[in-house]
This record gives structure tokens, sequence and C-alpha cells, in this order.
């Protein structure tokens, strides 16, 4: 995919480009709010990632016009602001997503998945991994066939690991991701390993594999 | 006690004590005088008497006035108070009789002179009452006059004590104060302008700084956790303790994002940016909070007991109406042993959580203060309940915490 990234903090920018080209997608930068407005207007993009508080300039006005000129890429803000407000501004804008800053790139990448199935740019509702079929309109997990049953957070589990397959993930990440903020009443995160203990049982015996501990509280989806 | 009530208290009993040492004072001086006169005038009547006498006329006696009698032996002169039935007066009176004893022409007389002191005290005492009057009437309008001067002179003070009552540092006005023509009232009002515009200045400038730097350490913050992120996705290339400390600094990392996130929070609420109210359901959130958390206290095998008596409805912003039960029931679960008890009840005015523990919290009246944890060695910030203080500050909710039973109650009357 082609994904546009709107961030004056060069240092994030670059961290996030490393992250995402590593699945591949084509990542390209704008540091500023003339540049962000130029190369948004000029090309075409699956996803922007709007950074709001530009040095020179809001992100929400080159939203604004990317509306305007009913371009169909997917809009990511995000922004130091964790105010309602902004977030509802942006939403109502037309943003598909909004991100507070400081944000795990594993969620990020959540996110811009989730907004590219509901844009439908190779946006099936349907995303496969070998034997596992995953719908993500129905919420609905089909293994070889047969059909499994989930409980919700071990849907998003599910669903979390493939679309950040072969990556690293640490507990905190993950935790972060299935309760957000409260994810800090968990005593310890071994509560993490007995829920991905369910779920390896629930897949088969060789999908349990495809989620392997790695050393240090990190677990990997892959079936290398 | 109001400077007109005490200035006019000192006043007349200052009044008072002038008007009593002034009277006494005249009593006594006019008294003085009055009998010096009344014995002046005896001697002067006596001297006439014995000149007369030396000029061998015939003198009579008048009595009670003077008597002239001859006597065989001088005695010494005397000067004294006598009582005399005046005839005129028809009672007894009060004289003042001189008795001097003396040879004329080789006789020896004794001549009595008398005065009749009553007409001398009621001059005494038409004087001090006249006096007395004048002092008093002279001093009723002093006093009624100083009065009104004073009121007209204090208000302007007055109403600017008013107007610094009602000021506060968060506007951003500027303190209006009435102006005076009295110097030490008009140095007054530039010193209070001055004092004020530095205080909201200070105060406007520590807000911005604090936002500003809450602002100013996401970006870093953001910045570290994503290249640890990347770090720790390269980790084929690491060593495995390396990658411990990665996880640890992303922990780290994560604990002070959500201090500042909160530390954000509370200012935002104290500079009251949140106007949004809207109509919150308390019981739609706490079913939903307690769904969204099912997996953690069903590991944990709490027991939870959710009652409502009826719907309760709540004006207040969305967002911070969330952050409030998710808090508060955030830590009954955090903090409930294993195999506890968690009871939440609700009714249309009040929020009520109890959970079951071994020990009071021993630092009860900090319990809401920043910062404040109950176990020092715990991860907590310490920030949550002191969030949930402010809020319930906010909107006027009272917020209390009790301990009775080994069992610990939040309750919230809205």
């Amino acid at each position: 995919m082609k994904i546009l990234i709107v961030e004056d903090k060069i240092e994030l920018q670059q961290s996030i480009v490393t992250y995402l080209q590593k699945d591949g997608h084509i990542c390209e930068t704008a540091s500023n709010f003339s540049e962000g407005s130029y190369k948004s207007d000029l090309y075409a993009y699956d996803i922007i990632l709007l950074d709001i508080n530009l040095l020179d300039g809001s992100g929400l006005d080159i939203l604004k016009t990317l509306k305007e000129e009913h371009k169909h890429s997917g809009i990511i803000i995000i922004s130091a602001n964790s105010s309602l407000e902004d977030k509802l501004k942006g939403l109502d804008l037309g943003a598909d997503d909004y991100l507070t800053k400081p944000f795990h790139l594993a969620e990020l990448n959540s996110r811009i998945r989730a907004v590219l199935r509901r844009g439908h740019y190779e946006g099936n509702d349907i995303i496969n991994f070998n034997e596992i079929s995953i719908n993500t309109t129905s919420r609905t997990v089909v293994v070889n066939g047969v059909d499994i049953v989930l409980t919700r957070k071990e849907f998003d589990l599910l669903l979390f690991f493939i679309t950040n397959k072969n990556r690293v993930l640490s507990k905190e990440i993950i935790a972060e991701h299935l309760w957000g903020d409260h994810s800090d009443l968990l005593d310890n995160f071994d509560f993490i390993y007995v829920h991905i203990n369910n779920l390896r049982k629930k897949l088969t015996h060789k999908g349990a594999k495809y989620i392997q501990t790695t050393y240090g509280s990190g677990y990997k989806f892959t079936d290398t | 006690m109001s400077l007109s009530k005490k200035i006019s208290q000192k006043q007349l009993l200052f009044g008072l004590a002038i008007v009593l040492g002034s009277l006494t004072i005249l009593y006594f001086l006019t008294r003085a005088y009055i009998v010096a006169e009344a014995k002046e005038s005896l001697y002067h009547t006596n001297f006439r008497i014995e000149q007369q006498l030396v000029q061998q006329k015939e003198v009579t006696s008048l009595f009670p006035l003077f008597e002239i009698h001859q006597v065989e032996h001088l005695h010494p002169d005397t000067l004294k108070d006598t009582i005399i039935f005046d005839v005129l007066q028809n009672e007894n009176e009060l004289f003042k009789e001189l008795n001097v004893y003396k040879t004329i022409n080789t006789k020896n007389y004794h001549i009595i002179t008398r005065t009749l002191m009553v007409e001398y005290d009621d001059t005494l005492l038409t004087i001090l009452i006249t006096f007395g009057v004048i002092i008093i009437l002279v001093y009723l309008t002093q006093f009624i006059y100083n009065k009104n001067l004073n009121r007209t002179i204090w208000t302007p003070f007055f109403k600017n004590i008013e107007t610094l009552k009602a000021f506060s540092i968060r506007s951003e006005q500027a303190i209006q104060l009435e102006a005076s023509d009295i110097s030490e009232f008009s140095e007054l009002n530039i010193e209070i302008e001055a004092l004020t515009s530095k205080l909201s200045t200070d105060y406007h400038n520590l807000k911005q700084f604090t936002e500003n730097l809450s602002h100013e350490v996401q970006t870093p913050l953001a910045i570290i956790q994503a290249k640890i992120e990347n770090l720790i996705d390269g980790s084929k290339d690491l060593e495995q303790d390396h990658l411990k400390t990665l996880y640890d600094i992303q922990d780290n990392t994560k604990r002070l994002s959500k201090l500042n996130k909160s530390l954000i929070l509370l200012t935002r609420i104290d500079n009251q940016q949140f106007h949004d109210v809207e109509a919150i359901s308390v019981n739609t959130i706490i079913e939903e909070l307690l769904e969204n958390l099912k997996d953690i206290w069903n590991h944990k095998k709490l027991e939870i007991n959710f009652s409502s008596r009826s719907e309760t409805r709540i004006l207040m912003d969305r967002s911070l109406a969330d952050i409030l039960f998710s808090n508060l029931i955030g830590n009954a679960i955090k903090y409930t042993n294993a195999n506890g008890n968690i009871t939440i009840a609700t009714t249309s005015d009040s929020f009520k959580i109890s959970n079951n523990g071994d020990n009071k919290i021993t630092g009860s009246d900090q319990l809401f203060h920043r910062f404040y944890k109950e176990n020092r060695q715990s991860k907590s910030l310490g920030l949550g309940l002191a969030i949930v203080k402010k809020i319930c500050d906010y909107y006027n909710f009272e917020l209390t915490y009790t301990y009775s039973n080994n069992i610990h109650e939040f309750e919230i009357q809205f």
C-alpha cells in the first residue's frame, strides 16, 4: 500500500517509516504543512497519517481540503492532544481514525489495516492466514472449514496477531490493545499468558504453534 | 466590628470623658472664683463699716447682712460658713460670715458681715448647665457630621473590598477598582491593581507552561516508544537480556506516558476546559466497563454484584464520566484480593462501590491527594483517586470514603 506520513518530528516520522516498510508498504513523508498539503493534493495514497500539530499549520486543514476534493484515501489522525473535542472534530471532518501520541507502532499497524478493510482497499472482510480464515464483519473464525468459537477478546487477540504477523509483540503492547488504559489493572502480565494459552487451545495443533513466545515476555505470530 | 462602629464608639467614649472632665474643671474653677468673689465682697463691706466707725459715724446693724457690736475683748478674725434662717426665703440658708475684731477710736468692735451663698450657687449651677448643654450639642453635631463624612469617604474603599472579594485570578479581565481623591486610597488601588495583574499573569503563564510542558513531553516519549518497538522488532539480532531490557524500558515509558496524560487531565479540569455536558446513563457506563474488564475480574475469581434501584442519569462531560467510573471500578478490581467480593449499587442520586479488604487504609485523609500511594512500592501512579476527586469537585458531587467491618467503601452523591 502507498502511505503518506505527515509528521514534523523527523525521528518519529522515520520510526514509523521503518516499521511500515517491513510489511512492504511504500512510504512517503512530509515534514511540514506545505509539503503535506502539496503531496496529498498531487498524489493518491491509500492511507494518509496526519499529525494535527504541525508547526506551520493544522493537519485538520489538510483533512478538510482532502475531503473537499473527494480524495479517497483512508485518513488516520495522529496527535499529541488527548482532548475529546479535537478527536471529535477530526472524526467529524471525515477522518477514519484517531490516535494519540504516544502510541505503539503495532497499534498503528492494526488501525491502518482496519481502515483499509473498511475502505475495501485490499479491504476484504476476510483475512486468511494459512488454514485460518477470519471474517472481520461477522467476527467469526473458521479453521479448516470448522467454525471456532472465540470470546470477544480472543478474537481481537487473534486479529491483532495476524495483522502484525512476524512482528514481536510485547505483553504490554498486547495488553494495551485489548484493554486500553485499563491494562494497568493487571498486576502482572501473566494474565496475558493465560489468555494466549486459551487461544492456543482453541486453534488446531498446528495453529497453536503459530503463536511463539520470544524470550523476555514477547510473542510472535508466524509460521516460519 | 465595622470601621464606622468602632470610630463612633471611640468618639462617643472620648466625648463623654471630655464633657465630664471639662464640666468638673469648670465647676471647681468657677466655684473657687465665686468663693473668692464672695470673700472679697465681705472684706469690702467690712472695710466700709470700719471707715464709718473711724469717722465716729453711727452704723446700724442690718441682720443678717451685717452686725456691729461693741465688745470687751478682741478675738482672732474668722471667716466661716453658717446657716441662718432667712425671712425673705422663709427657710434656712447658707451664709458666708466674716468676723472681724478691731479697736477703733479706743473702742473694741466686733464686726460681722455675711453674704447669701445661694445666689452664687445658683449662678454656678446655671453656668455649668449652660456649658454642659452647649458642649453636648456641639459634640453631637460634630459626631453626626463625622459619621456622614466617614461614610462618604470610606464608601469607595468598601466598594473595592467587595470587588476584591469577587475577583478571580483566572479571569482574563483586570480588576476594576473605584477611584478616590484620597491619596492613600489611590495608592492602595494602584498597589492592588499591580498585585492582581502580576498574579493573573503569573497564573496564566504557569498554566500555559504546564500545558506546553505536557505536550512537549509527549513527543519525545512517542519517539522513544517507536524506536524501542523497532528495536524489539528486529530482535533476531538482539541478545536475550537486551531484549528483556527493552521490554522494561517500554514498560516505564508507558508509565511516564500515563503520568503525563493524567497530569494533563488534572490541569485541564483545573482550567475548566470541559464545557460539554450530556445526560449520562451511569448504569450503562458501569455495565460496559464490567463487560470490558470481565476477563480480568474473572481471572481473579472476583464476585461482582451490581444493583441499581433506578435509572441514574447525571449531567456531565462524557469523557470525564468514563474516567470517573473507570478509575473507581478499576481500583476496586485491582486492589481486591483474589476470590474477593465487589458490590456496586446505584440509586437515582448516588453511586456506591465497596470491596472487601483486610487492611484499613492508614492515610485515609490523604487518600485523594496526588501521588498518594498506600503501598509505596506499588507501581501505580497514585493519581487515580486524585482525578476522581477533582472530577467530583468540578461537578459538586460529594465523594466519601469509609472503612468498616473490613470493607472499603467509596460513595458519590450527585
